[in-house]
């Protein structure tokens, strides 16, 4: 589904392979030393996007490898270790914000630092976005990503479109300041 | 249409004399101008009597011309929505609005109530805690309640739209005025990341007022000049008519922007929050009055209120104006009215030496000046007309006049500074508070540092009365304080500022104490034989003004206003008649149909003969895997996991370490080292941070990872005697049959189409039952495929409401709502459970308490109630004598069960389990029915129908 707005664009991608990596700690170096994985707070483009989650998290997400590929793939690279793939392409929802005013919706509802050489491109990093957590990544300057708990997808998009039409309202009636009468 | 503005002057003013406003004040009409605040239209109108006061309604005018303001509180109408209290002081004005005096009967100009003035002595500060306990407080209360408060809530919908934003930038910087200008086109000019906000709608600060040179240009034109230079840097923010309202740790400030609110369409309000490196404070000061006998008639303000009126709205306060003053800015506020043409015969001072060059400028003016003197009483009804003062020779004199000018020194803005932590210091000198250090990184510059220019020595000893009766020296015109209350509430031993404040109340609601704090604290302070300093100030807490609750909770309003979670299937059952309602967070299919009861009874018959179709798809589902995951669910749950075999189902109960339930259900191994837990549908999440908090924190040795994956796959529960034989129509369906798949088996494979599935055979309704876990997004296709399936068995949907019914009747409890805070595990007959676990486990300890394994704890029972048990609710009383009922337990869940034919429920109850067969109580608001304990399972006790 794709919602397009003045300065925004809205999409909901679907069809994604989503596997969640999570290694036991004890883990996670020898892990790193076999395959890369993307380093905190980053999203590493590979032949699967790799979302940096949390210190002994990742997220493998692919458009084009089905996720038991990614699965097998990875459970071949650490055998032996302490791992869990878990299949998550129906647990996770991606949501596409692109257009002018993408960092300004995301400020509507997250503490997220959205100055542009502050969220730069490739970051990614979760945070709460209308109160539910949400993973943010940074594709472009004016295209973010989010990536949420599916069953708040629906609330999540409300939301949006909902700050959407807040923001074209204030942007349609920027005050004019009583500056005239200095003069 | 009162079109005169006779209090107008004719040139001069920051207003645009070509855009006249109109407008409506008590249903009277008058007109103003662009430019305008409410106040100065009022004033400008000659309109002298704006409210009433809250205790005892006395009249009150104009005080100030900022967010100080104690009296001019309005009740205001843009078009888009009346807002309650709204300071008329700090409001544009716009064309048709209309205000409304508040707290007065029939009208602000002849108001019932003042009754309650002429009997101000039966009314001091604490009175209800002393008086009316004769024969109880209740007798009265109504007639309180019904005087109390200031305003009524509107009752008309408010149109205004209201927008959150967070913020991060380098340094924000509070207040335009001078200093505020010049930090931020410094901190510009280093290329920082800048915002800057203020309050009123203009930048300027007092230089809009209190004009002089700045870099060799008029001030206005400075204000005009900085102002333009910083808005077309890249680097600057600037918002107007936005109030830094709160500040907090690691410099979070909220601001209350504002500058799209005061209009009839489309007003917005929006509310940020800063996080900035660095905070300037640049809020300058508020003048604080003095106190005399009945300083609060409409005609006596502030003298620097009185200034701006008239420099920036051209509105003259009075025609004669008498100065009182304990400072040199006092004095010069003088001289600007006087250079207006407006008679100011006298200024009184109590400081015995001035500066030189004021007393030769005070002659140059032609004004009388009386050092080391007092004012002792104001006199008029509804406006002053007199004022009494007491000359240094202790002569008593009187000047006529219709206003009074009074400054009783500067205090600088230091809420901010506070809230952020910042320590205040009392400056002898200054006779104020002034900000010392703070441990958040925040400078504070200008008057609000206490860098006054032009004050003077400030005379502190004129923060004390005038030597006259003290019940009419009003110190809070807010909220009706007198002298003689503060000197009550330390007679009465409350001598710490906190608490003089609330048993005065001085200081509280909408205008914060900005201009009673000081003198009640100096008053306080003298009363002790102290210094100010050392009495201290209250806490300030946000908000610094009122901020509408609407601008808080932002767009957390209709269906935003809690995040809801949705069914993948959502839509799918909406076209099937699903009535939602929220469960744990969820939207989910309450019953199915029109109507409730009969769809419910409906959904509950099918499943006992038929076949239902559930969506259980919210139940909590979490993987833990690791050579560490049993001995670890070893310890969270109460019961053995490490004994159960791979493929197998074991149901559990997770308590905490008080020994109490906090979850329950069944685990499921799925491999040697591998483990799918099952929670209840709301406490999924709070589950996994459970786990992850023991894992991490306690046992971080442990090998194992923690993965939630309630979301990934849908569950679709299949229940009743057809539910084996509809599921087994699925192409690549295990064999369903009990050798194959018994109760409480579970087992992995594919469908034909490849996609992967989990079935397990679990009951919460007591019948054959199935939960089929698919990939979330194959959700709508399988309910489909299981609809056409079960067809000829005679499937329906059933809902929640007809799930927790079923169990009811199979005395299962649910947790969170059968248990609560204090429920173990013995309370709900699981002694078994708990003696049978050998290894240790988390609230086991507590477990082994007398008091934790006492026979007359509240146990979970059946309840039989007699007569059809309508109106019988959960959360009524459970009492032996109806008589004298003292409460014994709660009715938990209840309902009228059709199969066994009488209204059951279940319980808690003292010792419930050794009372079977004992008849009670079941009370609820008076309304009394009686029920027989009984054994809490009412239906197939064997479980022979979900053993099938």
């Amino acid at each position: 589904m794709s919602d397009k707005l003045k300065n925004l664009e809205i999409i909901q991608v679907e069809n994604l392979s989503i596997v969640s990596l999570k290694i036991d700690q004890a883990s996670v170096n020898e892990a790193t030393e076999r395959i890369e994985l993307a380093k905190p707070l980053t999203r590493m483009k590979t032949e699967e996007d790799i979302l940096w989650l949390a210190p002994n998290h990742w997220l493998l997400v692919s458009k084009a490898t089905d996720s038991k590929m990614i699965v097998k793939k990875y459970t071949d690279e650490l055998t032996g270790l302490n791992f869990n793939l878990t299949d998550q392409s129906s647990g996770v929802a991606v949501i596409r914000l692109s257009g002018l005013c993408c960092r300004e919706i995301l400020s509507m509802g997250s503490g997220l630092d959205c100055r542009i050489d502050k969220l730069t491109i490739g970051a990614c990093c979760t945070t709460n976005l209308a109160r539910i957590p949400v993973t943010v990544v940074v594709i472009e300057s004016g295209l973010l990503e989010l990536y949420l708990d599916s069953s708040y997808e629906t609330y999540l998009m409300n939301w949006i479109l909902d700050c959407n039409r807040i923001r074209e309202l204030a942007d349609a009636n920027n005050h004019p300041m009583r500056l005239e009468v200095l003069s | 249409m009162n079109s005169q503005q006779k209090f107008r002057q004719s040139q001069g003013g920051l207003i645009d004399r070509s855009r006249p406003l109109n407008f409506t004040f008590n249903n009277q009409s008058y007109q103003g101008y662009y430019g305008d605040t409410l106040a100065s239209a009022l004033l400008a109108n000659g309109v002298r009597v704006i409210s009433r006061s809250f205790k005892f309604h006395r009249p009150r005018g104009v005080f100030s011309s900022g967010v100080e303001e104690p009296n001019a509180l309005l009740k205001v109408d843009f078009g888009s929505g009346t807002i309650p209290l709204a300071s008329a002081t700090t409001l544009p004005l716009v064309d048709n609005l209309s205000a409304q005096s508040e707290n007065c009967f029939p009208s602000v100009n002849f108001d019932l109530g003042r009754f309650l003035d002429y009997t101000r002595p039966l009314w001091p500060a604490g009175f209800y805690n002393k008086t009316f306990k004769w024969p109880s407080w209740h007798t009265y209360e109504w007639a309180f309640r019904k005087t109390a408060g200031l305003t009524r809530l509107p009752d008309d919908q408010d149109q205004t739209q209201y927008r959150q934003m967070n913020r991060h930038c380098d340094l924000l910087i509070v207040g335009m005025g001078q200093a505020g200008l010049n930090a931020a086109i410094q901190a510009a000019d280093q290329g920082r990341d800048v915002l800057i906000v203020e309050k009123d709608v203009l930048p300027g600060g007092s230089l809009l007022f209190d004009e002089m040179e700045i870099d060799g240009q008029a001030s206005r034109d400075w204000i005009t000049g900085i102002f333009q230079e910083l808005t077309d840097r890249e680097n600057v923010q600037l918002l107007l008519s936005s109030t830094a309202v709160g500040y907090y740790d690691h410099n979070v400030i909220t601001v209350h922007d504002c500058s799209a609110k005061y209009r009839s369409k489309n007003a917005l309000e929006t509310f940020w929050k800063v996080r900035a490196d660095q905070v300037i404070l640049a809020t300058g000061a508020i003048e604080q009055p003095l106190i005399f006998a009945n300083n609060d008639l409409p005609g006596i303000m502030l003298a620097g209120a009185m200034r701006e009126y008239h420099q920036r709205y051209a509105v003259k306060c009075g025609t004669t104006v008498v100065g009182v003053a304990n400072n040199d800015f006092g004095w010069r506020s003088m001289f600007s009215l006087k250079e207006a043409g407006i008679k100011v015969p006298l200024i009184i001072d109590s400081r015995t030496d001035v500066d030189e060059g004021l007393s030769a400028k005070a002659d140059e003016h032609g004004i009388e000046v009386q050092l080391g003197s007092v004012p002792l009483k104001a006199k008029g009804s509804r406006c002053v007309k007199l004022l009494e003062y007491l000359t240094s020779k202790q002569d008593k004199k009187d000047v006529k006049c219709d206003a009074i000018a009074v400054s009783g020194g500067l205090n600088p803005t230091v809420h901010l500074y506070s809230q952020a932590g910042g320590k205040l210091r009392f400056d002898n000198a200054l006779a104020c508070f002034v900000p010392d250090h703070c441990r958040q990184n925040v400078s504070v510059v200008g008057a609000a540092n206490g860098e006054f220019t032009g004050l003077g020595d400030c005379n502190v000893s004129t923060r004390q009365p005038a030597p006259m009766s003290k019940n009419s020296q009003w110190v809070d015109l807010l909220h009706d304080v007198t002298v003689s209350d503060i000197e009550l509430a330390v007679q009465e031993n409350y001598v710490s500022v906190e608490h003089m404040k609330r048993y005065t109340t001085t200081g509280m609601a909408v205008d914060q104490g900005k201009t009673s704090n000081l003198n009640a604290l100096s008053l306080l302070a003298s009363s002790l034989s102290k210094s100010p300093g050392e009495v201290g100030t209250t806490t300030y807490r946000p908000n610094f003004i009122p901020v509408t609750m609407g601008a808080i909770s932002g767009n957390r309003k209709g269906e935003l206003y809690i995040p809801t979670r949705h069914l993948s299937a959502h839509n799918w059952h909406h076209d099937r008649g699903a009535v939602f309602d929220d469960y744990g967070g969820w939207r989910r299919p309450a019953y199915y149909g029109k109507e409730r009861d009969s769809s419910i009874l409906k959904e509950v018959d099918l499943v006992r003969h038929a076949v239902g179709l559930f969506d259980a798809s919210p139940l909590g589902k979490i993987e833990v895997k690791g050579p560490d995951a049993g001995k670890f669910l070893n310890r969270i749950y109460v019961n053995n996991i490490q004994s159960l075999k791979v493929g197998a189902i074991r149901y559990g109960l997770m308590l905490n370490e008080n020994g109490i339930v906090i979850d329950d259900g069944v685990c499921v191994r799925l491999e040697e080292d591998h483990y799918l837990l099952h929670t209840t549908s709301s406490n999924a999440e709070r589950i996994v941070s459970w786990l992850e908090e023991w894992h991490q924190c306690e046992w971080p040795h442990l090998n194992l990872v923690i993965c939630p994956v309630t979301t990934q796959w849908a569950v679709l529960n299949v229940a009743g005697p057809g539910s084996r034989e509809t599921l087994q129509g699925l192409e690549g369906m295990v064999d369903l049959s009990s050798m194959n798949l018994p109760h409480m088996g579970f087992q992995s494979a594919s469908f034909k189409s490849g996609l992967p599935y989990r079935i397990q055979r679990v009951s919460f309704t007591g019948e054959l039952s199935y939960e089929l876990a698919i990939p979330a997004k194959a959700a709508t296709e399988y309910f489909s495929l299981i609809m056409d399936l079960g067809e000829p068995l005679g499937i329906g949907l059933f809902g929640i409401e007809a799930l927790l019914n079923l169990r009811i009747e199979k005395g299962f409890f649910h947790v969170g709502v059968d248990t609560d805070g204090t429920t173990n595990p013995y309370d709900l007959g699981f002694e078994t459970i708990v003696q049978n676990q050998q290894d240790d486990f988390i609230g086991a300890r507590s477990l082994k308490r007398s008091a934790d394994c006492d026979q007359d704890r509240r146990q979970f029972v059946g309840l039989k109630i007699d007569g059809n048990g309508s109106g019988v609710k959960a959360g009524a009383h459970l009492v032996t004598n109806n008589k004298n009922p003292i409460s014994e337990g709660f009715l938990t869940s209840a309902w009228q069960s059709p199969i066994v034919g009488c209204t059951i429920g279940l319980g808690t109850i003292n010792g419930g389990l050794q009372r079977m067969g004992e008849k009670i109580f079941i009370y609820d608001d008076k309304k009394i029915s009686t029920a027989t304990i009984v054994d809490r399972c009412f239906y197939d006790p064997k479980g022979g129908r979900m053993h099938e």
